[in-house]
């Protein structure tokens, strides 16, 4: 029997033309810097807008616990970015808009995981997916078997706009003021691929919330974070937005300021555009450290954002697509596929009730359920995975979406179903209790694969699970829902700034040793949409963050007063008391008394910061113009290929789009909205870079400017093998006096 | 059989004394001494997830996995490319079965004789699983597994001389080609090393 060859060749025609389009040119990308031919910068930004991450280690050297091992990969010298060997391992985050998920895409997630990672997704805290252990030459066949279930990993990574984040009750809840599914579904592939999101200085990050008062949207900590409102306009009442910016975590949380109290559905999309727009052209571009949009907005001032923003929205050039989706609203909803029905009398399955009080949320409409499935630090392995698609057919039509807290929930779920459900999620291994409770710790990566961790956030996370789990039945009826969230370093990826109980990864020298610690974070509010940050209190070893957890609990659970929240409890108490409960614990033995102190959990190297390497959460900032002169290079690369082939009139009119992607990369430098029209294209050209001798080289003159006017007044008029073979040659000069071009340019501005 | 993807799964005796735990150590001491025929990388602990891949020692060429899959414990090696010099001489596959083979028994040898895990456990050499990771190139058909095992049956007879081997296309609840091979008489790794010798 023949087997196909490639995946390609298997999913041609079956992939959404765009996103089939997309991964062909990732492809070729791929295979021009194996030749060397795309610098090392411009591809690594490339791989990451497609979500393809370094990790640990890729700097081809480890830290095993005595020294540093030098990883002598096949691959040598050829680099994925800057100081990232080609064959080291990495991560592949793939982007599920609002966390909207269906069982096709579980099970394919789940083939993936087996074959390209570790058998292992793992949920983020941005309602990713990730898969770690990924090779660079598997990930176009990985993008293209996503993309056949209709995933796109575009912009997952890099300084873009990342996922839409929504809140995972969204439709369901009893709280929200409506729906916020389609608007956050319109505003994911609105501003996907949109050329005003293509030149920040850093990413941009945007959630969805129903409602102000719960923790499910976390808006106050986003770029851009939008909450459902409504008001009675003329007796009818309008849907909206309060429109907030400028939130963020990081190593300094921020708070979102809020732009506009009311922003009208119509208005959500220009106007979150327009933010985009003031973004890239005023944000940050050389110190990343200060690139986020919450830095511009702190410079400026919330009411000088405010008017850039309606100044820029003003002039904006009109869009059907701002209002086209509000048509058809209900586009997004879940339709239940179970009749609505009561929980039975029982018996019910051993731990069914445990799980029903803290897994079950009875949805809005009477008569069906909100389940959670709990994933340990947020994974969940391949086999799993398709039993729960399978689970989820049978129950509610092969619908679950991914949340914040890294779980996975199940909507629509007749409540008559629930013992079943519940005895087919604990046959799959899926039915732990404990959901949003001090046991379901949100925790990230940290430095079990991130080049930024410092401390092992889930070596802790799974060493405090499993005491908690232990202990579940002991618990005081106070602590158990506390929040608790844990990061590997100050970057906030667990986000431990809204927790309860927050930790993050730090590093103390005891002697001549590195001892890894962690901070502790105290008066942090997930509620009220992250309605506030904690502050460190005092950094504790590693290996007795457990005595924290038990303490600050112990202490809570003794000493609240009648249901006072643990942020009001913090506050009482005060952080001087608290540091004195915990200041024993920072006390670390002797190397030669107490080896275990110097080693992180669940690792048993001697601890050591050699392994952390330079971060790629923002990649380089490579501008537009870079990026479109990357395009034409490829571009003209397809054109050698067609020729090869004797595809002529592919091959000419090829290189002259190559040529065309150049000039309009060079335009974009000073003017930002290019028209794609070729005639416009030329004259914009002609205009700013001929007439003005901008593009002139140094020797040969406006020669290399003419090939460009040639072929767009030639057209396809010879498609003779040579006159084919010359166009091309032009283009790749065409090309290279581009890049002269910019580069003289770049050094101009360096002078002024 | 186009494809370099295989996994060998060897089960862990019943009687094993020995917890998760204990193979992390194990697997970051060979990536400090280099044991095994491979760019030996990392090791990832999986352990809080239930019937998952338990301890990953991650390697460029595959992944070593004391593997919980159905609540059997083994050793699983999965193969993902061949690039170690020892490796590159693969033409067909038959050399590949004999090389995948090597590489999984070697690794349980080495746990065996681990001075940390000496005398504690054995690996079960009358009782495999074999699986192709590759749905694009050995789909789970009945087609593939008839070319697969044109190549698995001389094979295995010569890894157990005289002994009726059964061999059974594993079609339920996987969507990978799955196979499963059974020997009556209880077999040590050490003397199936010295076959595939």
């Amino acid at each position: 029997m023949p087997h196909a060859r490639t995946w390609k060749d298997t999913l041609q025609g079956q992939l959404p033309p765009d996103l089939e389009a997309e991964v062909n040119i990732y492809d070729t990308q791929i295979e021009l810097r194996r030749q060397g031919k795309i610098d090392e910068r411009v591809f690594a930004e490339t791989r990451l807008r497609r979500g393809v991450y370094g990790q640990r280690y890729d700097n081809g050297q480890r830290h095993d616990g005595v020294g540093v091992q030098q990883l002598s990969y096949p691959s040598g010298e050829l680099t994925k970015g800057p100081n990232t060997v080609w064959d080291a391992p990495g991560m592949q985050r793939i982007k599920i808009p609002f966390g909207g998920l269906n069982a096709e895409q579980m099970l394919t997630l789940a083939d993936l995981a087996e074959e390209y990672s570790d058998a292992i997704c793992h949920v983020t805290t941005r309602q990713d997916f990730q898969l770690h252990f990924v090779h660079i030459e598997d990930t176009p066949d990985l993008m293209r078997r996503l993309a056949a279930v209709g995933i796109t990993t575009l912009e997952a990574c890099g300084n873009v706009v990342r996922n839409v984040t929504g809140c995972p009750l969204a439709g369901v809840c009893h709280d929200e003021g409506f729906d916020v599914t389609p608007y956050a579904h319109a505003l994911a592939y609105f501003l996907l691929g949109h050329k005003d999101t293509q030149d920040f200085g850093r990413k941009f990050k945007t959630a969805f919330s129903g409602c102000a008062q719960h923790a499910c949207g976390l808006a106050n900590m986003h770029d851009l974070g939008l909450i459902a409102s409504t008001r009675l306009e003329h007796g009818e009442t309008r849907r909206g937005f309060q429109f907030y910016v400028g939130g963020g975590l990081g190593a300094v949380p921020h708070q979102a300021h809020l732009l506009e109290a009311f922003v009208p559905e119509e208005e959500l999309l220009p106007l979150s555009q327009a933010v985009c727009r003031v973004f890239a052209r005023l944000g940050e571009k050389k110190n990343r450290a200060r690139a986020r949009l919450k830095f511009l907005i702190a410079r400026l001032g919330i009411e000088e954002f405010r008017r850039l923003v309606l100044e820029e929205r003003a002039i904006l050039p009109e869009d059907p697509r701002w209002t086209a989706y509000l048509n058809a609203l209900h586009g997004t909803d879940d339709q239940p596929t179970h009749p609505c029905g009561l929980l039975g009398p029982g018996p019910y399955p051993e731990g069914f009730q445990a799980w029903h009080e803290s897994n079950v949320y009875a949805q809005r409409q009477p008569g069906y359920a909100v389940v959670t499935v709990c994933l340990p630090l947020g994974d969940i392995t391949a086999q799993q995975m398709r039993a729960l698609a399978a689970i989820t057919r049978r129950y509610n039509g092969g619908r679950a979406r991914t949340t914040v807290e890294q779980n996975i929930v199940l909507r629509w779920i007749s409540q008559a179903d629930l013992p079943a459900l519940y005895a087919e999620l604990v046959a799959a291994g899926l039915g732990q209790a404990g959901a949003s409770t001090l046991a379901d710790i949100t925790v990230c990566p940290g430095t079990d694969t991130c080049k930024l961790g410092i401390s092992s956030s889930r070596g802790l996370a799974a060493e405090l699970r499993q005491r908690i789990v232990a202990r579940n039945g002991a618990l005081d009826e106070a602590v158990k829902p506390l929040k608790m969230k844990i990061s590997g370093c100050f970057n906030s990826c667990g986000q431990h700034h809204i927790a309860d109980i927050g930790f993050y990864g730090v590093s103390r020298k005891v002697g001549n040793h590195a001892v890894p610690h962690f901070q502790v974070v105290l008066g942090g509010q997930a509620t009220d949409n992250a309605g506030a940050y904690g502050l460190s209190t005092v950094a504790i070893p590693s290996k007795r963050i457990p005595d924290v957890m038990a303490r600050l609990t112990e202490l809570y659970a003794k000493e609240r007063q009648e249901s006072e929240t643990f942020q009001a409890f913090i506050k009482r108490t005060g952080k001087a008391r608290l540091r004195s409960l915990l200041e024993d614990l920072t006390r670390v033995p002797a190397y030669d008394e107490d080896r275990s102190y110097y080693a992180d959990w669940g690792n048993p190297r001697e601890y050591s910061l050699g392994d952390m390497g330079v971060g790629e959460c923002a990649g380089e900032v490579v501008s537009m113009t870079q990026f479109g002169l990357a395009a034409s290079e490829r571009q003209v690369f397809e054109a050698q290929i067609l020729l090869d082939n004797g595809e002529y009139h592919k091959a000419a009119s090829t290189a002259y789009a190559a040529m065309l992607q150049a000039a309009k990369a060079l335009i974009q430098v000073q003017y930002i909205d290019v028209k794609e029209d070729p005639e416009y294209v030329v004259q914009e050209f002609r205009q700013r870079f001929y007439d003005t001798q901008l593009f002139y080289d140094p020797f040969s003159g406006p020669q290399f400017a003419l090939y460009l006017f040639h072929a767009h007044d030639e057209g396809l008029a010879d498609l003779s093998s040579a006159a084919v073979r010359r166009r091309i040659a032009e283009a790749n000069l065409f090309i290279e006096a581009a890049y002269a071009c910019y580069n003289r340019l770049g050094q101009q501005q360096a002078l002024i | 059989m186009d494809t370099v993807k295989y996994e060998l799964k060897l089960f862990l005796d019943d009687a094993a004394d020995v917890e998760l735990e204990e193979f992390i150590p194990v697997f970051h001491d060979w990536i400090q001494t280099q044991q095994l025929a491979e760019l030996l990388i990392d090791v990832a602990d999986y352990r809080h997830v239930p019937q998952g891949p338990g301890i990953v020692l991650v390697a460029h060429d595959a992944h070593y996995v004391m593997d919980l899959t159905d609540a059997r414990l083994g050793l699983l090696y999965s193969r993902r490319r061949e690039t170690h010099p020892s490796r590159c001489a693969i033409q067909s596959v038959e050399d590949r079965l004999r090389s995948v083979w090597h590489c999984a028994l070697t690794a349980c040898q080495r746990l065996e004789a681990h001075p940390v895990l000496h005398g504690r456990l054995q690996f079960r050499g009358n009782e495999l699983l074999l699986r192709c990771n590759d749905r694009l190139r050995a789909p789970n058909t009945t087609a593939a597994y008839d070319e697969l095992y044109q190549y698995l049956e001389p094979f295995l007879a010569t890894l157990y001389p005289g002994q009726r081997v059964a061999v059974a296309h594993i079609r339920e609840d996987t969507s990978r080609l799955t196979v499963a091979i059974k020997v009556p008489a209880l077999l040590d790794v050490d003397t199936l090393l010295t076959r595939l010798a």
